[in-house]
């Protein structure tokens, strides 16, 4: 399958938008991590399988700036693009409620990739601060496993909706000369 | 571009082809998956003796601690105060499991390794070079212009956001408001970031077609990254190591 | 054979006529300027003759566009982009985001095509050295002033060896000093390259260009010489004169500027018919 020369553009722009993400969060100080919002843009643009490449090469690209940790969580961005282009597909992201929902779903899918990737590869821990919480759920009795999949699920599901929503919103402004041309746009006004 | 991993390292090191560096991690990798965890303490330690010889070692060193110590931090925990019960009190007072404190170290050692090779290559490695390497080796262009794009235009957008930042600020957006009303305020930012970049790649793809990228499934490339004698053969050899390491690692799992 | 045959080529897009009925040839070896006011119809224009429109997503409504006798969609892409090439206004929108050197992003069009690596290197060199870019030649593109970004896409154009060169609008974001530059190198352009310079004012196009088109709601209304065409009264209309003509018309409103003398469009043609009024009133 080869990718348009204006999907491979799609790709570079949603990945830096991934970088700057974080920084906006920042300035905005805003409990959230805006990383993935990119790779949902380019989900909703251009569908599953665009979204599912950017979030691989979001993360290789991340892996140039911040660490190789990024690197093996590439799976987990993969997964976000997927379950994102899907929704689109489906014509799930009409709605401000199907955006939430959008959310909470890529939430949860997202928990299912990244789980095995945290428990098996790096035993538990990522380093950043949401380690805090597994070892609060570890200490109330939970087994690994399970810590690790809510202290994922609960530090991701706010961050997923917002984004979504965010997607949501910025497509409805986008003129229909810029919307128009990507493919699930095409089928939702046709 | 100051925010990339990469620092000039004259060494060896820094001369080896790219792709060689980018083959001999994938085996480092591979090879933690089978090795005992004592293997992995002594490669990490090569490793950072490795890294101590490079122009960049202080660089590199710095990174791999960032990056190392938090996570070590919190495996040491995980595996020695919660995952297993306690059977040894350290300075009397502290509950700590031993089991745990092997399977930590285990760990630590395993991901000290990895990373620190990782970051090795990261460090001596410019993506510059590794993309005129792969251009070079006919790798389909599509691929390194995905890589490449999103780390030169970074900077751009990264410029670009704090001036629709400042803009908005400068028409009433304040930030020094509640949660909600900081949420709220994002789309100003994101909207207009969102659409001058569409725009951007609009004017760029056709601008990239008008000058025939993608005509062809390769294209020629100036001053690609020299390739040493041993460079071919290695890489194969390493391959096949990593490709037999990855399926013993599998077999060993499953048994 | 022109090079380059329009034929009543109209084109719509979102429900509005930005093509009206187009019809022009274009001469290799000839220096063109097309004015227009925003909203003529100049960028569309532009893209149509460098091939960038039709796509896949737009075609005409009526007519068509042939170069050396064939139509755009006749020609593989190498082909021509070896034939013609579009430099626009933000050269920021045209650096190809894959380069991390200047060098690199002037060699990136003659790469594309796949050419020998002693030819790239060649080329390369030359239009680095003809664009006075050498000295920042081991640069990020995306670190340039918009000046010197702008002679880097023009490396890059001319890297190609187009037999048309499109210029749409180059330096209106660039300071007086970036601009000069950028009017130097096309100017000094050899003359076997087809130049055509797209734009809101003569100013610019005037040093060089010796056939000039008005452009007016997607419609090319005059076509001729500087003089047929900006001392038109479309032209006097519509666009804005250069300051030589313009202090002749203040001339003529004020009744010292005689019936019939031509306006003078440059400097040298200026000096001498003003000097002529000078000596007529005394």
């Amino acid at each position: 399958m080869r990718f348009s020369t204006r999907t491979l553009g799609l790709i570079s722009l949603a990945v830096v938008i991934n970088s700057i993400g974080g920084q906006i969060a920042h300035w905005f100080r805003l409990p959230i991590f805006l990383d993935s919002i990119g790779t949902i843009l380019a989900a909703v643009l251009e569908g599953p399988i665009v979204g599912t490449v950017t979030g691989l090469i979001s993360n290789l690209v991340r892996s140039l700036l911040i660490g190789p940790v990024e690197a093996a969580f590439a799976p987990v961005s993969m997964m976000i693009g997927l379950v994102a282009g899907l929704c689109a597909r489906l014509n799930c992201f009409k709605y401000l409620w199907q955006a939430v929902l959008a959310g909470i779903l890529i939430s949860f899918a997202l928990t299912l990739v990244a789980v095995p990737i945290q428990v098996y590869w790096f035993g538990g821990a990522t380093g950043a601060g949401s380690d805090v919480i597994i070892f609060y759920f570890l200490h109330v009795g939970r087994a690994l496993v399970g810590s690790v999949a809510l202290t994922i699920l609960l530090s991701n599901i706010a961050d997923k909706v917002i984004s979504c929503v965010a997607v949501w919103f910025i497509v409805r402004q986008l003129p229909a000369r810029l919307s128009g041309v990507y493919t699930p746009m095409k089928t939702r006004h046709s | 571009m100051s925010s990339l991993l990469y620092r000039t390292e004259k060494g060896w090191l820094g001369r080896e082809h790219p792709l060689t560096k980018l083959c001999l991690v994938l085996w480092a990798v591979s090879l933690i998956l089978i090795v005992p965890w004592q293997a992995a303490a002594v490669l990490a330690a090569l490793v950072t003796a490795l890294g101590a010889t490079l122009d960049s070692g202080i660089s590199w060193l710095k990174r791999w601690l960032l990056a190392l110590t938090p996570l070590a931090i919190s495996l040491f925990i995980i595996h020695v105060c919660f995952l297993h019960p306690p059977d040894l009190l350290w300075f009397g007072l502290i509950p700590v499991s031993r089991r745990g404190l092997l399977e930590s170290v285990s760990l630590i050692a395993r991901v000290a390794f990895a990373l620190g090779v990782f970051l090795l290559f990261l460090t001596v490695t410019h993506p510059s070079a590794l993309l005129k390497a792969l251009d070079a080796k006919k790798v389909p262009p599509g691929l390194s212009y995905v890589l490449a794009s999103p780390l030169l235009l970074l900077d751009l957008f990264a410029e670009r956001a704090r001036s629709i930042q400042a803009a908005q600020q400068t028409r009433g957006l304040s930030l020094a408001q509640s949660v909600l009303s900081r949420l709220l305020a994002l789309p100003a930012l994101l909207v207009p970031l969102v659409t001058l970049g569409l725009m951007d790649n609009h004017s760029r793809s056709a601008a990239l077609t008008g000058r025939a990228f993608r005509a062809f499934p390769y294209r020629t490339v100036l001053s690609p990254p020299p390739d040493q004698p041993h460079g071919p053969i290695l890489r194969r050899i390493l391959l096949a190591a990593t490709v037999l390491q990855g399926g013993l690692a599998t077999w060993l799992y499953w048994k | 054979m022109a090079l380059l045959e329009i034929a009543d080529l109209t084109f719509e897009l979102a429900g509005r006529t930005i093509l009206d009925g187009i019809t022009l040839s274009i001469e290799r070896g000839e220096r063109v300027a097309i004015l227009g006011a925003n909203g003529s119809g100049k960028t569309t224009l532009a893209q149509w003759l460098a091939g960038w429109l039709p796509n896949v997503d737009h075609a005409a409504s009526r007519g068509k566009l042939t170069f050396d006798g064939r139509e755009w969609k006749d020609w593989p892409l190498p082909q021509r982009a070896a034939a013609v090439q579009l430099v626009g206004q933000l050269p920021v929108q045209q650096l190809s985001g894959r380069e991390f050197t200047v060098r690199d992003e002037v060699a990136f069009g003659p790469g594309n095509l796949g050419l020998p690596v002693s030819e790239v290197s060649a080329t390369t060199g030359e239009v680095l050295e003809l664009c006075e870019l050498t000295h920042l030649a081991g640069r990020d593109p995306f670190t340039l002033s918009g000046g010197e970004q702008q002679r880097t896409v023009i490396a890059s154009a001319l890297a190609m060896k187009p037999r048309l060169l499109i210029l749409d609008e180059p330096v209106t974001n660039l300071d007086p000093s970036a601009s000069e530059h950028i009017v130097r190198l096309v100017s000094e352009l050899p003359p076997d390259i087809t130049v055509v310079w797209l734009d809101t004012s003569p100013k610019i196009a005037i040093e060089f260009a010796r056939r000039f088109l008005l452009l007016r709601n997607g419609k090319c209304v005059v076509d001729g010489s500087p003089c047929q065409v900006l001392l038109h009264p479309e032209s006097l209309a519509t666009i804005t004169l250069p300051p030589s003509a313009q202090a002749a018309r203040l001339a003529a409103k004020a009744g010292i500027w005689p019936d019939g003398l031509p306006y003078p469009l440059t400097l040298q043609e200026a000096r001498v018919r003003f000097e002529q009024v000078k000596h007529d009133q005394s």
